[in-house]
């Protein structure tokens, strides 16, 4: 149970900064932190919590949007932003991402990793936005294919340079070595780990 | 080994691939925007504008022609000549000159620097599909001389000493 309630915590913690850092940046249209927190939730606490901090998040950001709110763009939006945090998950797990392996490669994955996650994002919301104005697909690519850009190359920079932090925060955290829930001290698991309380 | 490296290199690859493709996208629709844009200006500047061919004949062999001249609708002959020419004009106002601007009528003294002296000065034809050439028996300002579309005028330096003076 108290791995349960620390999953709830970091997942509300995770939102709550995941929000902070949408409306601080509301000037730089398309540059957000929010999506690599969303991986980085999936990548330290497992797929399922990532998921839920990017649905959760847009289920906030994306009513109370200083751009407008719409309901198609919305749910394609809470939907797809959820593949950020079910990738981190799967790479935690993987171990394809830890302190072991070299800086270098590591930042080079998370940079490529950043940029197709965020592809599949764009293309999956302007298909979404397409089929809700009743636009041509070709167009509402082509039209938004700047933004789009902006958005893949600046998440590729923001997941490249926080890869050093964010590989050294499981050993931090006290959790364990490829990902998953939070652990706590009631949890069987190995000694000398330390929970998230 | 091999293998690895290839995925790395594809990594970055599809990264790039999906970044070109993007970019040609924006300038896909940046040039069909801006297609758009130019072919409806042109619209309204076809239905503002019409077309003439302006023939200056300088008299001593050499004739030049101005054809498929885009002028604003409602352009009288001086000013189509305007457009193609360096013109210098006398202006004559009163109360006679009824059916020009502001009753003021033009005299063309010059066309691209040849001027009318004692026995030669510049005239204006326009073509008639019928008749041929026809001297005009207004002045080049007047509301009679306004262009139409697909018509054709022209300017020659003639003498006075044959009247009419032939034309081009």
């Amino acid at each position: 149970m108290r791995g349960r309630s620390q999953e709830a915590c970091a997942i509300a913690m995770m939102t709550a900064a995941c929000l902070a850092t949408n409306y601080a940046l509301i000037g730089l249209p398309n540059v957000k932190l929010m999506d690599f927190l969303v991986f980085a939730s999936g990548f330290l606490f497992g797929s399922w919590p990532g998921a839920l901090v990017g649905a959760l998040t847009w289920l906030i950001y994306g009513f109370l949007n200083p751009y407008g709110f719409s309901l198609p763009i919305y749910i394609a939006t809470a939907t797809s932003e959820t593949i950020y945090g079910i990738v981190g998950g799967l790479m935690g797990k993987s171990g394809a991402l830890s302190e072991e392996r070299s800086l270098a490669r590591s930042t080079y994955l998370m940079a490529a990793l950043g940029f197709l996650l965020t592809a599949t994002y764009d293309l999956i919301t302007n298909i979404a936005f397409s089929l809700a104005y009743g636009i041509p697909l070709a167009l509402a690519l082509a039209s938004g294919a700047v933004l789009a850009l902006i958005h893949e190359v600046s998440n590729a920079v923001i997941f490249a340079a926080c890869t050093p932090a964010l590989l050294k925060l499981p050993r931090l955290l006290g959790l364990p070595p490829h990902g998953g829930r939070a652990i706590s001290k009631g949890d069987d698991i190995d000694e000398g780990k330390v929970g998230l309380d | 080994m091999m293998k690895g490296r290839w995925v790395w290199i594809s990594l970055g690859l599809a990264c790039w691939a999906i970044a070109a493709s993007l970019l040609a996208c924006y300038f896909w629709y940046s040039y069909e925007l801006y297609r758009g844009l130019y072919e409806r200006a042109m619209g309204q500047l076809e239905r503002l504008t019409v077309f003439v061919n302006i023939l200056i004949d300088y008299g001593n062999g050499t004739r030049t022609w101005f054809n498929n001249t885009r002028v604003s609708a409602g352009s009288t002959v001086f000013d189509a000549t305007c457009m193609v020419a360096e013109v210098e004009y006398m202006a004559y106002e009163g109360p006679d000159w009824v059916g020009y601007p502001n009753n003021t009528a033009y005299l063309v003294v010059s066309i691209n620097g040849l001027r009318n002296n004692q026995t030669h000065a510049w005239f204006w034809w326009f073509w008639d599909a019928r008749a041929g050439w026809v001297l005009a028996p207004y002045g080049s300002n007047h509301v009679n001389a306004t262009v139409v579309d697909g018509g054709t005028y022209a300017w020659a330096f003639r003498s006075f000493a044959t009247w009419p003076p032939p034309p081009p």
